[in-house]
């Protein structure tokens, strides 16, 4: 009984687990690899339609290499990264004081709940149409769309954090001779931001989705523009490539979130 | 600047802005909760006097409305009927002349333990030179200076209440209240703090509302000993006792004292009496 308690400590069964999460995953991944590259070559489907594994690649460092249309790939995905995070950062310094000030005075409550329930369930490809023939197809109308998409996730949550603050915390405050500023600073400000975090992760993955959209739909660069464009030659290798870079960029985008969480909110679900 | 907490009091008093002791008068005050069945009486008609340098100790029953006494004395509640007043001015707010160490630890989690300490005088831009020297002083006398720099969800529950109290005493208030500071803490923790208390509010002269479950710890410490019945909370028993003010006896002796039982007793007598009210 003994050993058995040691063998399977707690750490032990995190690391072992950890471990095994990883093993899980890689083989995940590779089985679907391996699912695609068997399709395509028991010919169960035209290549026209799913292109070989080793046809993506190619296309990947082809692209990578030369100018596709006018950019090299990584040129596209940074010309669509640009655009998410000027929108972004511009949507977090408007929505987190933006919140914070909704989630203290009710009357400011009143007064945006009803603009932002509004337009929070729109498809922002709806206004887009909007924005493109006040701003033009370039990159200003593509920022005013992802501003515009960031705002009501961060806004809510943000919001919802200055409602959950324990009271004995402001309380504790004030006792100890703060002012009414010092609380929202040094209080109120820092116990918001775990739900200003998730705010930021379904902002942000919210954000990233509409931009490839819009790109999708009037463009002359980006990699959802890229897509759509090579959709027009039957490119499907392109078309696959481009996928793939986009739900890898997304994952890398919400990993880096997710680390600035663990700096910034080290105290997550531990106080 | 001497590192001696008995002469702290009047070489701060001119820095810290911290206005000197003054009465504290609730009169008639009554306390009801509003909630989704209707509204909750959790003190009825509490009337009670305490002057600069009492040490009152609140005892009673579980649910009886002793934190909510004292959340209205801190200016979080504002009575539902009767007035308070402090000096002259009615109680309306918190402010930092009430010190208040709560029954839960309501540490920072975003800051070290050291700058929870800190917070009050940085909050009152007290000189960084004199922050510094009051966290080093008070981590030092709940025993926890090797901590300063940790996060305080990595203590216990007991060394975080420690580090709560260190906390307010940092600030200088001229009335402490403190919601059963000492209920996590191991007996031998919690009789070296008792005496600490005692010599703080010695030399500050301020006053203390002090709330425990256990008789014993009232009776050492207060100067009064209030007992509160059942909810809704009335004062049963407001009996002084003198025990804290015997300064040349030993804290065992004391304790061991024949009379000091005897106060005791009757306190715990009380307490039991106040729980068979329906
Ligand atoms: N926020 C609240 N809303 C509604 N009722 C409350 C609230 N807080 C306390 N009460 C009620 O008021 C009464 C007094 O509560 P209080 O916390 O003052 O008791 P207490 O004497 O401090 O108890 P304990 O010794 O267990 O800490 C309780 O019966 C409780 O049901
Ligand atoms: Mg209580």
């Amino acid at each position: 009984m003994e050993r058995t308690a040691a063998a399977f400590s707690l750490p032990r069964i995190r690391f072992i687990r950890k471990r095994v999460t990883f093993l899980l995953s890689t083989f995940s991944v590779l089985l679907l690899v391996f699912a695609w590259w068997l399709v395509v070559r028991l010919h169960l489907v035209s290549p026209l339609f799913v292109p070989a594994p080793g046809a993506v690649w190619n296309a990947f460092i082809s692209t990578a290499g030369e100018p596709y249309r006018g950019h090299t790939l990584l040129v596209h995905v940074g010309i669509s990264l640009y655009r998410v995070i000027v929108a972004f950062i511009a949507a977090l310094v408007v929505s987190i004081p933006l919140g914070l000030a909704i989630g203290r005075y009710w009357w400011l409550d009143a007064l945006m709940q009803p603009l932002i329930n509004f337009y929070r369930p729109l498809p922002p490809l709806a206004y887009y149409t909007l924005l493109v023939i006040w701003l033009g197809i370039g990159d200003a109308s593509k920022v005013a769309l992802l501003f515009l998409a960031a705002i009501p996730a961060l806004v809510i949550n943000t919001a919802a954090g200055v409602h959950a603050v324990r009271r004995e915390m402001v309380n504790a405050a004030l006792s100890l001779g703060a002012d009414k500023w010092q609380v929202f600073l040094h209080v109120i400000f820092p116990a918001t931001l775990p739900y200003v975090f998730t705010g930021i992760r379904i902002a942000l993955a919210f954000t990233y989705t509409t931009l490839v959209a819009a790109e999708l739909v009037a463009a002359t660069s980006g990699i959802g523009w890229m897509v759509l464009d090579a959709s027009r030659f039957l490119r499907s290798d392109i078309i696959f490539m481009g996928i793939i870079i986009m739900g890898v960029t997304g994952m890398v985008l919400d990993y880096i979130v997710v680390l600035l969480q663990h700096r910034f909110v080290p105290w997550l679900g531990k106080a | 600047m001497t590192s001696n907490p008995l002469s702290r009091k009047s070489e701060t008093a001119s820095t810290s802005g911290v206005t000197p002791a003054k009465r504290l008068v609730i009169d008639d005050v009554s306390f009801s909760y509003e909630t989704r069945d209707g509204l909750v009486e959790a003190l009825a008609k509490i009337a009670l006097t305490i002057e600069p340098g009492e040490f009152i100790c609140c005892v009673g029953p579980s649910g009886c409305g002793k934190t909510t006494l004292l959340h209205l004395i801190a200016g979080f509640l504002t009575p539902t009927t009767g007035t308070m007043t402090l000096g002259a001015t009615p109680v309306r707010q918190p402010g930092p002349d009430r010190g208040v160490v709560f029954q839960q630890p309501t540490l920072y989690p975003w800051m070290t333990v050291a700058d929870n300490v800190a917070f009050g005088p940085r909050m009152r831009h007290l000189p960084k030179e004199e922050q510094r020297r009051r966290v080093d002083h008070y981590l030092q006398l709940v025993g926890l200076q090797a901590f300063a720099q940790r996060a305080p969800y990595e203590l216990s529950g007991g060394m975080q209440q420690r580090v709560a109290i260190a906390r307010v005493l940092a600030n200088d208030p001229t009335f402490l209240l403190m919601d059963e500071p000492f209920g996590a803490l191991d007996a031998l923790t919690r009789e070296r703090l008792q005496e600490e208390l005692l010599k703080i509010w010695r030399a500050t002269r301020s006053a203390v509302f002090f709330i425990t479950h256990s008789a014993e710890e009232a009776v050492f410490l207060a100067t009064r000993v209030i007992v509160m019945s059942a909810r809704p909370g009335r004062i049963l028993l407001d009996r002084k006792v003198g025990f804290s003010r015997r300064v040349g006896m030993k804290p065992r002796e004391i304790r061991a004292d024949q009379e000091f039982i005897a106060v005791r007793e009757e306190i715990i007598e009380r307490i039991y009496s106040s729980e068979e009210t329906p």
